[in-house]
């Protein structure tokens, strides 16, 4: 009891020394990201975390207004579609880049040929080159789209999958150098970045340059750091005891005791994210897997409890799913082939298919620990033999075609239209789909290539339907994303679900 | 080297009881051997022991309390993350430590005192070879390509086991070695090769049982050792895949709810440290009660 | 001396080349860099075209002895994962393993020779028989246990101590401390048995009978004879934790070698692998080269023999 008062004493006196709150004081923000970001340049990761630093140090052509979640212009002053497949922007004039320059016409025609290049090795130039024929610049703030098709999502795919890049940025001594603006991207956001540190930390200033009639402009606080800590844990300590004060994404057990704490705020928030298990239906990993009966997969689904796991893991807002989509999205429909928990019927699927004394199974997954076990333990029950590989990222052997089963997960970037999620899921230009299923990739392609809502939104239900029927996923859950926040800090998640770290301001 | 000559006099009957009897007035050892005993009877019963099955999750009751927190005794150590019983997970850890433990020390054991055996018994060339295999294994960052060699045939209880053992031989090596060379100088080996016995059974008949007590005592400390190898790797997330519980497994999943939870840290922590602990002391009394002298 | 020093140092270099090949052999058949290399888009003729161009068909020894040629010249290739050259990785984390081994072999010297000078003058006594319970705790105790048990004591419940990170000293006392804890075992039991014997040696009774006691006779007699072994352990113990700290950094996020070790592994990433243990081993050899060198320079009986 002695030792407990001296060491409470001792600790009272550093705390007076060390004040906690002096990042207010500071005007910077430390905010924590799990995932390690590799580069500041959005058009190189695909990740959440790249995502949030996008919107801080980017400006696209158009935005996700929060509110209504429909684009609206950014960098861009208008548009106009002089036919079903030409598209004419016209340019804000007082857009500039960090280094100062403007930015013109010429610079975002070398953007997007720079992304959709096979040099250019951007991740989004299977996205972008689906629909993009050419771009060409008009006059000095005008640009011209052709597109391969008509495209219902183009205004969406201009807010967040295009990133602005001055002329010849990926230039260095004539060679065109993918990583040139890994360390420090020379954007047009409302922050530039000051420091980079790969894989641990990114030090942010706003941008003195920044238009005041942005929809961006609420941007406030002065600096932003950005460590990365990929324990939740310890993020949950660092907050507790004020050395970070924003954390996205944080499992409902961890944020919900820390707000308890009364230490520092818990915040739920909406999330358009849904997480599902794709199971090889075509024999890509091995001509004789079990998956490709699809009475296998079926059986998989019934065997686990998403409603146990949502609700007792998850937790926070967080549903079953049923769907290839999140079902709030357009073009998404719940009226889909349902597999209630049921472990006799798959067992007896099982049996069905040859598989009565069931099979061996290695399932990869990359998030999510805790849920995963719980998966493997509701196969386990119903006979599969199923050992767990978590790893750092399933993307590698996943692309190479080496997985029968692994977990995945997809934000739609907070886009509420199926063709956000379906496309790069289904479609078989994609190294990650195991189908096999040519009508669905057809279908699904085609959905995105009409503007008539009425038939896009027909083609997306068959679609959707289809999958649940042939149990291509085994859809596990719609997320809740949970906000770790230090007590002076308000911070307001917008609806669709797409962390906007700019919006955060001191009490 | 008085150690060995005392060990030698004492291969007698006599010597036996008094062995024995220096056992049982060593405090340390009889802690440690009780300590064992305890756990290896866990580990052993653990499927009588054990009130549920320890992957039998239930996830309506996650993270329940322990008794002495406000649980219930339907589970007295309360449960983890995915409501399993954490004393069934505890009990059936204890068998993880003990089989990964005892299999890699022997796996270490056979590498390390074949290699002793062999460079003390021939010297020359063949000793060089063996120093030199020693200095790498000694420079070996074991942790580091124990993990890659984990994670890339892929984790199960087998490959952690080999893993750990083909990384840990060299006190082993060590120790056989220098005893070798002094029981290749002993009278009776001399003999041996008078009388024309060849060399692998001279090792075999005259070398090893002398060295028994060395080896028994290096083996009881690389136990512990590889016990907090598997631990460790465990807890790093390339050791004993889950669902199987290890102790170190344990500590890394209870991680996330340790500032709420926080036996679900604490115990088995505790448990590998009472093991570990309990293990080195018997080490410590089986050295002093072998060898007195090497005391210091 | 020269000689020694010559022979010695070609054996360490010998040593750590072997066991860059063990990493490479082993490494190289578990999997297969080509297709890590082309990245998560690729299709199976790209990964052909990258196998070609990058000599991943070439037999095994062949790549080895490319793979030492380009290290001779400095070049340590490129990692597949961070799209860096390694080393560049190398150079960004060393220096906060370096403050981390540092500071922690620090806290062993503080914390071990004291205590096993204390053991050592007072044999036998209570005194003794704390201080090796301490070093058979210290012993049995799991680090990284230690490592989350101490963030939750002294850096949550008591926010003494920073939680995670490596901004400032003041962010390396916690993790230095249970890393240093894990060399206090052999270092104190070695500064006991040293002193010990030196104290019963004649020279130390003749200090005593001209009148020298307690730490003056500690200080000017025996310390620095029976600290000679405990200074080579040190260097040992140092080569081996700007290697080893994987458990520690992970525990306390600290962004050094360790964890991009444990990254890297994790992300297959088989380049800078290949190379962490190499600069491991270099490490380690380079120390204990310099621990031989040092007793040579110190005990003529081991340079001349």
């Amino acid at each position: 009891m002695k030792l407990r008062w001296t060491l409470m004493a001792v600790a009272a006196t550093l705390a007076v020394a060390m004040p906690a709150q002096a990042q207010k004081a500071k005007d910077t923000l430390i905010a924590a990201f799990p995932r390690e970001v590799k580069t500041t340049d959005g058009l190189y990761s695909t990740i959440r975390e790249n995502d949030i630093l996008g919107l801080l140090v980017d400006d696209a052509l158009y935005y996700v207004d929060p509110e209504t979640q429909q684009p609206v212009p950014l960098a861009a002053q208008g548009h106009e579609f002089t036919d079903d497949k030409t598209l004419v922007v016209t340019l804000r004039p007082d857009v500039t880049f960090h280094d100062g320059s403007p930015l013109t016409a010429a610079d975002v025609v070398y953007s997007f040929r720079h992304i959709v290049s096979e040099a250019g090795e951007t991740r989004y130039a299977t996205r972008i080159g689906r629909w993009l024929e050419s771009i060409e610049a008009v006059d000095d703030t005008t640009v011209q789209f052709n597109m391969k098709h008509p495209y219902a999502m183009v205004l969406y795919d201009l807010s967040y999958y295009s990133k602005l890049r001055k002329l010849g940025a990926y230039e260095v001594d004539g060679v065109i150098t993918p990583n040139a603006q890994q360390n420090q991207v020379n954007g047009t956001g409302p922050y530039r970045v000051v420091d980079f540190q790969p894989g641990q930390r990114i030090e942010l200033a706003l941008h003195d340059g920044y238009r005041q009639d942005s929809p961006k402009a609420m941007a406030s606080i002065q600096n932003i750091v950005i460590r990365m800590i990929p324990d939740f844990s310890t993020q949950a300590a660092e907050v507790m005891s004020g050395g970070v004060q924003w954390t996205f994404n944080v499992p409902t057990d961890i944020a919900e005791n820390v707000g308890r704490t009364g230490r520092a705020q818990f915040v739920a928030g909406p999330s358009m994210r849904v997480g599902y298990i794709a199971l090889d239906a075509m024999g890509r990993s091995d001509p004789n897997a079990p998956t490709r009966d699809v009475r296998v997969r079926q059986a998989m689904n019934y065997a686990i409890n998403r409603e146990d796991i949502v609700s007792n893991i998850t937790g926070g807002t967080a549903r079953p799913l049923w769907t290839a989509c999140q079902p709030i999205q357009f073009g998404c429909t719940e009226d889909v082939r349902t597999y209630d928990y049921d472990p006799e019927k798959a067992k007896a699927l099982l049996a069905e298919a040859g598989y009565a004394e069931g099979f061996d199974l290695e399932y990869w997954a990359a998030r999510d620990r805790p849920i995963q076990e719980a998966i493997v333990n509701y196969w386990q029950a119903v006979g599969i033999n199923v050992s767990l590989r978590y790893v750092k990222s399933v993307s590698k052997p996943r692309n190479a075609g080496e997985l029968t089963a692994f977990y995945g997960s997809s934000g739609s970037f907070s886009i509420p239209d199926a063709g956000a999620i379906m496309p790069d899921r289904f479609i078989l230009d994609v190294a990650r789909v195991y189908t096999g299923d040519q009508e669905l990739s057809d279908l699904v392609a085609s959905a995105n290539a009409t503007y008539d809502a009425a038939v896009r939104e027909a083609r997306f239900h068959q679609a959707v339907k289809h999958i649940a029927e042939q149990a291509y996923w085994v859809p596990v859950q719609k997320y809740t994303q949970n906000f770790m926040l230090s007590n002076d800090l308000v911070y307001v998640q917008p609806e669709d679900g797409m962390p906007r770290l700019f919006m955060a301001k001191w009490k | 080297m008085a150690a060995l000559d005392t060990e030698l006099e004492l291969v007698g009957e006599d010597s036996r009881h008094a062995l024995v009897r220096r056992a049982l007035q060593h405090k340390g050892f009889l802690f440690g051997a009780a300590v064992i005993a305890v756990i290896c009877a866990m580990a052993l019963l653990a499927p009588l022991l054990a009130p549920f099955d320890y992957t039998q999750q239930n996830l309506g009751n996650r993270l329940a309390y322990p008794v002495w927190a406000g649980g219930s005794w339907d589970h007295p150590l309360g449960t983890d993350h995915l409501g399993r019983d954490y004393l069934s997970r505890l009990l059936f850890g204890a068998q993880i430590s003990v089989i990964v433990g005892f299999s890699a020390a022997v796996i270490g054991c056979v590498i390390g005192v074949s290699l002793g055996v062999l460079g003390g018994f021939f010297g020359g060339r063949v000793d060089h070879a063996v120093s030199f295999l020693l200095s790498c294994q000694l420079a070996m960052p074991t942790l580091l390509l124990g993990m890659a060699m984990v994670f890339l045939i892929g984790p199960s209880v087998t490959v952690v086991i080999c893993v750990i053992g083909v990384l840990h031989w060299n006190l082993f090596l060590v120790v056989t070695r220098a005893a070798t060379q002094r029981v290749r100088q002993l009278e009776f080996v001399t003999a041996s090769k008078a009388l024309g016995a060849d060399k692998f059974s001279i090792i075999w008949r005259d070398v090893l049982p002398n060295l028994t007590s060395h080896i028994l005592v290096i083996f009881t400390y690389e136990v512990g050792k590889a016990i907090l190898a598997e631990a460790a790797l465990s807890f790093l997330g390339v050791g004993i895949p889950a669902p199987t519980p290890s102790w170190g497994l344990m500590i890394a999943e209870g991680k996330d709810a340790m500032f709420f939870q926080p036996w679900l840290v604490a115990i088995p922590g505790f448990a590998l440290f009472l093991l570990v602990i309990a293990i080195n002391l018997m080490g410590d009394g089986l050295r002093d009660v072998t060898a007195p002298e090497a005391r210091h | 001396m020269l000689i020694y020093a010559l022979k010695r140092g070609a054996l360490a270099l010998l040593v750590a080349f072997t066991i860059s090949l063990v990493a490479f052999l082993l490494l190289n058949f578990a999997t297969d860099p080509a297709s890590l290399m082309a990245g998560d888009e690729a299709d199976i003729a790209d990964v052909e075209l990258i196998r070609k161009q990058f000599g991943f068909d070439r037999p095994l020894y062949v790549q080895y002895f490319s793979w030492l040629g380009s290290v001779f010249q400095g070049d340590f290739g490129d990692s597949l994962y961070w799209r860096s050259p390694v080393v560049d990785l190398v150079v960004r984390h060393f220096p906060v393993t370096l403050a981390l081994a540092g500071s922690s072999i620090l806290v062993t010297i503080l914390v071990a020779i004291p205590l096993g000078a204390a053991a050592a003058l007072n044999p036998n006594t209570l005194i003794d028989r704390i201080a090796l319970s301490l070093a058979v705790a210290a012993q049995a105790v799991p680090n990284f246990w230690l490592g989350v048990m101490a963030i939750m004591l002294l850096a949550v419940t008591f926010p003494i101590f920073p939680v995670s990170g490596a901004e400032t000293w003041w962010h390396f006392v916690l993790p230095a401390f249970v890393l240093g804890l894990s060399s206090v075992p052999s270092v104190m039991r070695l500064t006991r048995t040293g002193l010990l014997e030196v104290m019963a040696s004649d020279y130390i009774r003749t200090a005593r009978a001209k009148g020298y006691r307690g730490l003056g006779l500690l200080r000017r007699h025996a310390m620095r004879n029976a600290l000679l072994p405990v200074v080579s352990i040190l260097a040992v113990q140092l080569g081996e934790k700007l290697g080893g700290s994987l458990v520690t950094e992970s525990v306390f996020a600290i962004n050094g070698l360790g964890r991009l070790a444990i990254e890297s592994i994790i992300g297959g990433d088989v380049p800078t692998v290949q190379m962490l243990v190499f600069i491991f081993a270099l490490t380690f050899v380079l120390f204990t080269f310099l621990a031989d060198l040092l007793n040579a320079w110190l005990d003529p009986r081991i340079r001349l023999g």
